[in-house]
């Protein structure tokens, strides 16, 4: 194994957001910085996986935290080797389930006969030579290719009059497999998907893809798609196997987060030059649930306007309503002290369904929200509306597990040392709990201080306290929850039953780049009271069905988890002055309390200096061959704050929507 | 990372600026003289038609430019091979592709989009339906540039207008922004009102108005559907008392006043001839720039 320099400024161990965020701050300003982890992935419990990956991640250990050659590490008299680890800060409750077979072939051909003869039928119909009678019968399951061509004129003889009856209500039938081709191929036309790039502030641009993209592709396929058939026309069940095998067009996220355009998140993302690392799409639509329905919330102006399910009275209430919170003071809810914001809301008298709307989607909180906070979260929303797509929200395509990468993209650019997969086995402390270094394999690596994850804390730091944890559950599904005219990635925000949670629930589609085409990921997030799937049946039993007729979603794949929530409570025990314990994910819909404690344990390291400040776009630097050289300008150009001297000009502009990848 | 930062100090910048403009001038202007002196010239200067782009690029407002370019496509229509089109049609695509260039550097050129149309009405094989297709994609990004749907009204003359497709267009802009002068226009050139689609085009214009009252683009569309000769008095009476709780929710809209006055007008009666009184006399309070107007309103009344 290549050793590891042995003297660092910072060592971070785990490379979840938290600890990314301040691994990139800390090589951003110059300081040497290592970045380890025992684990072989980016994020730790903000990673995204394929989905092979995701069932193997539980169940293999961890991570490689081992002993072997930490002995013959020389300490000095008063250090003492602390086991990196504990066994607090455990993924509970994993419960991974298929519910479809697990071949093709094991669904009942008898049953897939009369459907699929019929479909090849109509295909064979049109096509008229034997090429695409094998072309068809290639699509359709194991059981009808064997009768297929046997049955070609029976077929053609029962096609036709098939081909009427169905002409009567529904599209034009067409050789499925034909149109399916030329839709590919318009589609290789169309990629790559056209990005529309919203002006953001003055000097950046965060690169979105926006609906409006989608439009476009659509009607670049509209001649196309509106001759093809439905979806059940090679029908043709998923299957454990079929699923299995565009495992890797999954991302799935431990952590699924949305952004808000404008929030500090973004903001942060955008003046440290971050955002260039990674690719975001706009969440088309917030969903709610309301009189046993899903309902897109009229949240924007447009939505409001354009929303059937408020009246006249109520567009002109809601819009009233939202300008005055937006334009409110703290002063203006000052009888409002210790009461809800529902309470609030129901004294301005409005209707139930507008309540609904604003408590769970706008001001995504529950019934025993407070006043104050329901407020805040109102003009948090508003604040981020209109700047991308229809919604305030934006999601990281590929999934989540991009953001923490991002930043440890920018960490290694600035210097930082990456090494993942590596043995950690010990963390060195003296007699008053100073970090001294750690332990890799037979290495002693120092530094002045230390940032980790909690879960990489040593039990003799960590005080023991009940924990909390959030329930997660991951699906795969076949359909939309809410068939929509385009593709929208949706969040859907169910309260409880009894109004005391709200479930944050995401679904995208292949167009996020986190599933194959066909297939949905949901994602369910809440707090957990009793076990992961339990807390969550309700919203798994209301959105999704069993019964394939059933317009709603079935689940093909489904993945339970609890994942431990360590930011409510302190558990860190003897106060060490220089190593810092970050806590994992919250059970926040974004990211800006997490980046905020990044921001406050970087500030308690590095008092005097900025927390990533603007990093130069690729024309601001000046390529030269001499490295020495380089190597020292580097670390001028990242303790200095020259780059804000730097007037942007136009060409500037440009420069910032090239993407580094 | 092998590299510096570039640094120069702001004062340096606005030199090296300065000195660039400088430069740009000078050029532009041996530019236009090149271009002036060799216009009549005929078969026209190769060099100055090349020039001619270049200037249109870096600003598109000059129209002496874009006529000189018209004189010289003039010249190649009528020296072009008659038996085959395919020189003229490849010089008229490279004149399209010029004025994409510079519709890029002012979308709201006029000299840009008349010439484009000028050009492609020309083309021996204009792809009107392609032309159709950008329009409607520049309008999903940029839905309030009314050269554009000035541009597609030309575009459907050529090709035949789908009535109930533009409809579905015009809609779906108007969900996405109803503060659209342009997109509310657009919907009232594309249909006759009758009694089948007045009470939709009722229905989506309060959605508009209760929404905001106090923009003023949907309350012009209110009043073109008013002007029109299927508005029945129960259409109207209904729409009042729609107004008038709107009005309870926000009673300084002058919006609110002033569609009040259209909708009473003609079926006045001694009841709303005060109504109509009180209704200016507000107005003249909350809206006292248009003091004189209403004024005069008053005073036709009595």
């Amino acid at each position: 194994m290549d050793t590891l320099p042995t003297e660092f400024d910072l060592i971070v161990v785990g490379t979840g957001l938290i600890e990314s965020a301040v691994s990139a701050a800390a090589s951003r300003i110059g300081k040497r910085v290592l970045h380890i982890d025992s684990k072989d992935y980016y994020g730790g419990l903000w990673a995204s996986f394929n989905l092979e990956n995701i069932e193997t991640v539980f169940s293999k250990p961890q991570s490689n935290i081992h002993n072997a050659g930490s002995e013959d590490v020389q300490l000095d008299a008063n250090q003492k080797k602390l086991v990196i680890g504990n066994d607090l800060f455990e993924i509970i409750d994993i419960e991974q389930a298929w519910h479809v077979l697990e071949k093709d072939k094991d669904y009942d051909s008898s049953l897939l006969k009369t459907k699929d003869v019929a479909e090849a039928a109509l295909e064979v119909s049109e096509e008229c030579n034997a090429e695409s009678v094998d072309a068809v019968t290639k699509e359709v399951p194991v059981a009808v290719e064997a009768n297929a061509e046997s049955l070609v004129d029976e077929i053609q003889a029962i096609a036709v009059q098939e081909a009427i009856e169905k002409n009567n209500d529904v599209d034009i039938q067409e050789g499925a497999v034909a149109v399916i081709e030329a839709k590919e191929n318009a589609e290789k036309e169309t990629d790559p998907v056209l990005e529309v790039k919203e002006e953001f502030n003055a000097t950046n641009d965060i690169h979105v893809e926006a609906e409006e993209a989608q439009i476009v592709e659509e009607e670049h396929l509209n001649n196309v798609t509106s001759l093809e058939v439905s979806a059940a026309a090679v029908f043709k069940p998923w299957s454990q196997e079929s699923i299995m095998k565009q495992s890797r067009k999954f991302n799935l996220d431990l952590t699924p987060k949305v952004q808000f355009s404008r929030g500090e998140f973004v903001k942060l993302l955008v003046s440290s030059n971050i955002a260039r690392y990674a690719e975001y799409i706009a969440i088309g639509r917030i969903l709610t649930y309301l009189d046993g329905k899903l309902i897109p919330v009229p949240c924007s102006r447009s939505n409001i306007f354009s929303s059937p399910h408020v009246n006249v009275i109520e567009k002109r209430v809601l819009m009233k309503l939202l300008s005055t919170l937006m334009d409110s003071t703290d002063k203006d809810f000052s009888e409002y002290d210790g009461k809800t914001f529902k309470e609030y809301l129901q004294d301005r008298k409005l209707s139930p369904e507008l309540i609904h709307y604003i408590v769970y989607s706008i001001a995504l909180s529950d019934d025993e929200t407070s006043c104050s906070d329901g407020v805040k979260n109102v003009k948090r929303f508003l604040a981020s509306l209109g700047i991308i797509g229809q919604t305030p929200f934006i999601y990281s395509m590929y999934g989540s597990g991009e953001i923490p990468q991002a930043f440890c993209r920018l960490s290694a650019v600035f210097g930082g040392t990456y090494a993942l997969n590596q043995p950690l086995s010990h963390f060195i402390y003296d007699e008053e709990h100073n970090f001294k270094g750690l332990i890799s394999g037979q290495q002693k690596i120092t530094a002045s201080n230390l940032v980790t994850g909690f879960e990489y804390a040593p039990n003799e730091m960590v005080e023991k306290k009940e924990m909390s944890y959030i329930s997660r559950g991951i699906f795969i599904t076949d359909k939309s929850v809410l068939e929509a005219d385009k593709q929208k990635t949706s969040l859907i925000l169910m309260p409880s039953k009894d109004g005391k949670t709200l479930c944050h629930i995401i679904e995208a589609g292949h167009w996020s780049g986190v599933c194959p085409k066909d297939l949905y990921i949901v994602h369910m997030s809440a707090r957990r009271t009793a076990s992961a799937k339990e807390d969550l049946k309700y919203y798994v039993d209301t959105l999704f069905s069993n019964d394939p007729n059933d317009t709603k979603p079935n689940v093909l794949w489904s993945f339970y988890f609890a994942i431990p929530d360590t930011n409510d409570k302190d558990y860190t025990q003897h106060n060490s002055k220089n190593s810092f314990f970050c806590p994992g994910p919250d059970s926040d819909l974004d990211y800006d309390n997490s980046i905020q404690k990044a921001s406050k344990i970087f500030d308690e390291i590095y008092p005097d200096s900025e927390f990533l400040p603007r990093a130069p776009d690729p024309d601001e630097i000046i390529f030269c061959d001499d490295s020495d050289e380089a190597a020292e300008e580097v670390k001028e150009a990242g303790a200095g704050d020259l780059p804000q001297e730097i007037e942007k000009t136009e060409e500037k502009q440009d420069s910032a929507e090239i993407s580094l990848n | 990372m092998h590299g510096r930062l570039k640094v120069r100090t702001t004062e340096e910048q606005k030199l090296i600026k300065e000195k660039k403009q400088q430069e740009k001038l000078k050029a532009y202007r041996q530019g236009f003289q090149q271009i002036l002196s060799t216009r009549h010239e005929v078969p026209y200067n190769q060099t100055s038609f090349a020039i001619c782009s270049q200037l249109l690029i870096a600003n598109p407002d000059i129209s002496t430019l874009w006529n000189y370019r018209k004189e010289v496509i003039l010249q190649e229509i009528e020296t072009s091979d008659k038996s085959n089109e395919e020189e003229l049609g490849k010089f008229m695509t490279s004149e399209i592709k010029l004025t994409e260039q510079c519709l890029l550097a002012n979308p709201k050129s006029y000299g840009s989009w008349y010439h484009r149309f000028w050009v492609l009405d020309r083309h021996p094989k204009p792809d009107w339906n392609g032309e159709f297709a950008l329009c409607s994609l520049y309008l999903m990004k940029d839905d309030r540039n009314f050269h554009c749907w000035d541009y597609r009204r030309l575009i459907l003359e050529k090709i035949g207008i789908d009535l109930d497709a533009e409809r579905k267009f015009s809609t779906e802009r108007i969900n996405i922004n109803f503060s659209n002068y342009s997109s509310w226009h657009y919907r009232s050139t594309l249909k006759q009102l009758n009694q089948e689609s007045l009470d939709e085009e009722i229905n989506l214009v309060q959605n508009a108005v209760f929404t905001d009252p106090a923009d003023s683009s949907a309350w012009f569309y209110l009043r073109w559907i008013l002007s029109s000769q299927d508005v029945t008095k129960k259409h109207k009476e209904d729409m009042l008392c729609k107004l008038e709780s709107l009005q309870e929710l926000d009673p300084d809209c002058k919006w609110i006043y002033i569609a009040k006055s259209w909708l009473t007008k003609g079926v006045r009666d001694g009841n709303s001839v005060a109504a109509d009184g009180d209704c200016f006399r507000t107005l003249i309070q909350i809206d006292p720039l248009r003091k004189g107007h209403y004024n005069d309103c008053l005073n036709n009344i009595d």
